[in-house]
């Protein structure tokens, strides 16, 4: 790609960027989270009922463009020749019939079987070509000047990142669901309103609030340091007082994380316990178990004193450099799979409407082929699900046609995002009950996109 | 199974009163009552008991005390680490493939059976509790978690694949570094982890492009990182903005030099037999029909000619990121961190930055030059009592779990260290992270008091409230229930067992024990707070079994915040 700049024309970007969101009221945004917290009425006053979200994390970046496949001849052929030995077969593709028009015709793979019924009965819907984006782009003015996009597009990590904060400058360390918990947590509640069951991510912090993070088979209990046995109460005592005088500063971050620790074990655990049992029978998938999870503490949501919750699961193994072919399809069966017995788990208990579960990912992958994988591209497609979204259809705007040098890609099958992640993240956060006033402070650079809500939630 | 102390409850008394100044000595002569402890030493005195462990751990798998006593006995601190240093560098390489085929026929397997992660992870742990050594077998654990390729992918059913990369690492530890690079690049395990292996000229016809996997992160995360950096590992500035070390175009070049290389031996013709010619204990060769001969541009406008030979431009291109000025504070950064301290000063990167530019006799990448230089700066022998606050790191559990069992000795009624799957309990295990990026991110801050400082804390990215608690019950389970004072019926032949009879002499000498772990443990660094914490939850168990008080007092130290910080 060209990424010869004129420096006139980036430092007149820059300005404008400046100018138009105002930079400088950064610091001003974060700090003022906080406050807003104090000024309203905190969750447990502020809602009368329970809503949850779900973040799916496909790590690796997951090649979307295999996901929604055209099926109609034309637009097939297309697929076909730049997908090569990665495209699938036309008659292998299950039909879905979106209630808005699209472009062209599309279909699931067989190994999105299970997502075929749900996307048609309305439980599902997808959000096309959507990625990281510092301000509408069009493919002339990516090519012009790498300065008007998100630092460090195509590595993992940052892209990560991005899609984490949703709020692309370089500095940012908190992610917008931990933003939201800085708005919308109780104070007096110990536990986070963010819980994660695959480990420590950036989504979930904030300035103020971090995840909690327990396993997908539970919360694990202390065995000498368990408050329960009365023979361990002088050792945790003793350890109490080593916590308490420890002045190194890294020694006091890890501190945090037991006391973290020992005063959420004994809610979390307690409330797993008296969960009720699900009749679902969940394929034995790391995600699948993750959800099982999710849906036992979302039922419990009382005893762990939450009316909002965000829970952040993952899976992994979406980096298809090589083998796609192969890997991809078990993947996508994974997923769907898992949320087929997730969305009857929640039906079962009442649940469906007040949890909505979304996936997120690196990033799309090149269209274009390396031999037998796919590397590092940009947008890409998602999925949305529950009884509060309005399935069966397809947001965004998908890309006229899968043309290699098309206007939608930037070089070698990287599409370029035509919806971006603040709006998508807006989207949800609208539905979880922020005011607009806090969907600004949550999302800054949401109001350099035409829509602020894409109108998935109902 | 022992049951857990059990300690009569008693009244805190915390002596913030009598708070001793100047702690660092440390002399385990010390007798009751305890005297003020000597002045610290000058960076010429004699190496001192505090000043050998705090060095052992960080060369080492974890200080032992007669390594502690056999080291401050060598002389001063100038030259006594310095001898110490360079008989570590002669000592060959204690091999993971060679342990492993040794263990293999004494294992009766079934013919559909093979070598497993738990015996990979058995020769880790076995050549990190006895292997001479020491300091490559460590050099090669830092190495392994930069240049990452991990069995929590497709290459896990390899497992002599695993362990003869990690021999690799081990056997290039005090190499040049562009030797390292060039065989890291030609392992055929990273060319499948990071798909090298089988890369292909373009096809344009079928819309096949070489792949940028390995073009990718070999910069990223092995040689240069994303930005533009100082000699002191701060990034360069233009206008107030970091200057990206690559683009786009600059990864598809190196792409196209990563093509035509795949297992040893195979040609043109038996191009596509993966099984046929799979092979991961032999570099990986080229097969010249595969590679694209254009002319490549490369960083800083280093061109490769076309017409070469795979050979001749991986060369150019290896050589090209060798040079490059990022590589020294890049790569000294991150082995300074895994090593010595999450947060080194500037000073302390350039330090090393520069050796690794050149080691005195114009020799650029020399490692060995780059570890000596790491571990005897002023900043790694002295850091603790200049930055108490901020000076060390975080301690993966995995060499917390060493450092326990070289400290006491350990021993398995089975003979063999099987610690299985230490994943379970800590989030890590050699070889095993979830993705090239490690198990933590060497820029991992956590929010709250350490980002406040604008710290960071990469090991406690791993440190979740979950993995607290599993790694927490670790220690529990290895000192109350993993000890040779245990009854022999109530232990599994695979038990890993600390031995206590070194601290049974003064058992009931409270000041002389604190000494003696002191120096042990914590390098000397131990406050007196915590020291009259330690003494005081000790002498609550005068009425219990020996065994019961000092497995209890190990325990409380091993998951203690002024212990998990190596200082």
């Amino acid at each position: 790609m060209n990424l010869n700049k004129t420096k006139s024309r980036r430092n007149f970007l820059k300005s404008l960027l400046a100018s138009s969101v105002g930079l400088s009221s950064t610091g001003a945004t974060l700090s003022s989270l906080a406050l807003m917290n104090s000024a309203l009425a905190q969750t447990s006053q502020r809602f009368d009922d329970y809503k949850a979200l779900v973040c799916v994390f496909l790590h690796g970046g997951n090649d979307s463009f295999n996901m929604l496949v055209p099926t109609a001849n034309s637009e097939y052929q297309t697929y076909q020749s730049i997908r090569q030995a990665l495209a699938y077969q036309q008659n292998s593709l299950h039909s879905i019939s979106p209630i808005s028009a699209m472009p062209y015709e599309l279909g699931l793979p067989n190994a999105m079987s299970p997502l075929q019924a749900l996307f048609q009965q309305g439980d599902l819907a997808f959000l096309a070509n959507t990625g990281p984006l510092l301000q509408p782009v069009t493919k002339a003015q990516a090519l012009q000047d790498w300065d008007i996009l998100p630092p460090q597009l195509f590595s993992h990590n940052d892209q990560q990142k991005h899609w984490q904060t949703a709020w692309m400058q370089q500095s940012i360390n908190t992610g917008w669901a931990g933003r939201m918990a800085d708005l919308l947590m109780d104070t007096s509640n110990p536990l986070s309103m963010n819980l994660s069951i695959d480990g420590n991510n950036l989504l979930q912090t904030g300035v103020n609030s971090l995840p909690y993070t327990l396993d997908k088979s539970g919360v694990q209990t202390f065995e000498a340091l368990n408050p329960d046995k009365a023979w361990n109460t002088s050792r945790i005592n003793t350890f109490q007082q080593l916590i308490n005088t420890n002045n190194n500063i890294l020694g006091q971050g890890y501190s945090a994380i037991y006391q973290r620790a020992q005063s959420n074990i004994n809610i979390v655990s307690n409330a797993i316990e008296n969960s009720a049992k699900t009749t679902i029978n969940y394929p034995s998938n790391t995600l699948a178990k993750q959800l099982k999870m999710v849906a036992q503490l979302a039922s419990s949501q009382q005893l762990l004193g939450h009316q909002r919750e965000v829970f952040f699961v993952g899976l992994g193994g979406f980096d298809t450099h090589d083998n796609q072919a192969n890997q991809h399809p078990l993947l996508l069966q994974r997923i769907s799979e898992a949320l087929l017995a997730f969305n009857g788990d929640l039906k079962e208990r009442g649940l469906f409407d007040a949890v909505t579960t979304f996936s997120i990912s690196d990033f799309g992958r090149t269209l274009s082929s390396n031999g037998d994988g796919t590397d590092h591209g940009w947008g890409g497609h998602h999925i949305i699900m529950g009884g509060a979204v309005k399935g069966g259809d397809i947001y965004g705007t998908l890309p006229e046609d899968l043309q290699l040098n098309s206007v939608d890609d930037l070089e070698d099958g990287r599409m370029i995002p035509t919806t971006s992640v603040e709006q998508y993240a807006a989207t949800l956060a609208k539905w979880f009950g922020l005011t607009p006033n806090e969907i600004t402070a949550v999302f800054p650079n949401l109001s350099r996109f035409a829509q602020s809500d894409l109108g998935f939630m109902s | 199974m022992i049951k857990l102390t059990t300690i009569t409850p008693f009244a805190i008394i915390i002596l913030l009163t009598t708070l001793l100044i100047g702690c660092g000595g440390g002399e385990n002569t010390t007798t009751t009552p305890p005297a003020p402890a000597p002045t610290p030493p000058t960076p010429i005195a004699q190496i001192t008991p505090a000043d050998a462990a705090r060095f052992l751990n960080h060369a080492t798998f974890g200080a032992k005390m007669s390594e502690i006593n056999n080291l401050a006995d060598t002389g001063n601190v100038e030259t006594g680490f310095k001898h110490w240093i360079d008989a570590q560098l002669a000592i060959p390489t204690s091999s993971e493939v060679a342990y492993l085929t040794a263990l293999e026929p004494t294992l009766n397997l079934a013919e559909d059976e093979q070598l497993w992660h738990e015996h990979r992870v058995e020769a880790w742990f076995t050549h990190a509790l006895t292997a001479p050594d020491q300091l490559r077998q460590r050099v090669a654990f830092a190495l392994s978690e930069i240049f990452v390729v991990s069995d929590d992918s497709a290459l896990g059913d390899d497992t002599y694949g695993l362990a003869q990369y990690y021999d690799l690492l081990a056997d290039n530890a005090f190499a040049n570094y562009r030797d390292l690079l060039e065989n890291v690049t030609l392992s055929p395990m990273m060319g499948m982890y990071l798909s090298m292996l089988g890369n292909e000229k373009p096809n344009e016809a079928e819309n096949i492009r070489p792949d940028e996997n390995y073009a990718r992160e070999v910069m990223q995360l092995f040689s240069i990182g994303l930005i533009e950096l100082n000699t002191d590992g701060s990034p360069k500035l233009i206008d107030g903005k970091t200057i990206p070390t690559y683009n786009q175009d600059i990864i598809k070049a190196y792409a196209h030099v990563y093509t035509g290389w795949n297992f040893n031996g195979t040609t043109a013709s038996t191009w596509w037999r993966f099984e046929q010619n799979y092979n991961t204990m032999l570099p990986m060769t080229a097969v010249d029909e595969f590679h694209d001969k254009g002319e490549k541009i490369l960083l800083n406008n280093i061109t490769v000619p076309a017409n070469q030979s795979a050979e001749q431009d991986l060369a150019t291109a290896l050589d090209s990121l060798f040079n490059h000025p990022n590589v020294g504070p890049f790569i000294s950064k991150q082995l300074i961190q895994r090593l010595v301290t999450s947060n080194p000063t500037p000073e302390y990167i350039a330090r090393v930055s520069t050796v690794f530019n050149n080691n005195g006799q114009g020799v650029r990448g020399d490692l060995a030059a780059v570890i000596k230089a790491i571990l005897l700066d002023d900043e790694a022998l002295n850091g603790y009592k200049n930055s108490p606050t901020t000076f060390g790191k975080i301690r993966e559990p995995l060499l917390r779990a060493t450092h326990l069992w070289r400290a006491f000795d350990a021993t398995s009624p089975s003979e063999r260290f099987q610690m299985g799957y230490p994943e379970y309990f800590f989030k890590q295990a050699p070889l095993s992270a979830p993705h090239v990026f490690n198990f933590f991110s060497p820029n991992y801050a956590p929010p709250g008091v350490i980002s406040n400082n604008h710290l960071v804390a990469p090991e406690l990215e791993i440190t979740t409230e979950n993995y607290f608690t599993r790694t927490s019950n670790f220690f529990a389970y290895s000192t109350f229930w993993g000890n040779t004072d245990m009854d022999p019926a109530d232990i599994e032949d695979d038990r890993i067992l600390i031995n206590l009879e070194q601290l049974k002499p003064f058992a009931d000498d409270t000041d002389k024990l604190l000494d003696y772990l002191n120096i042990l443990l914590f390098s000397g660094s131990m406050s007196d707070e915590a020291k009259n914490i330690f003494k005081n939850a000790y002498q609550q168990t005068s009425e219990d079994e020996v065994t019961d008080r000092l497995t209890n007092l190990l325990f409380l130290m091993m998951i203690s915040p002024q212990y998990v910080v190596q200082q």
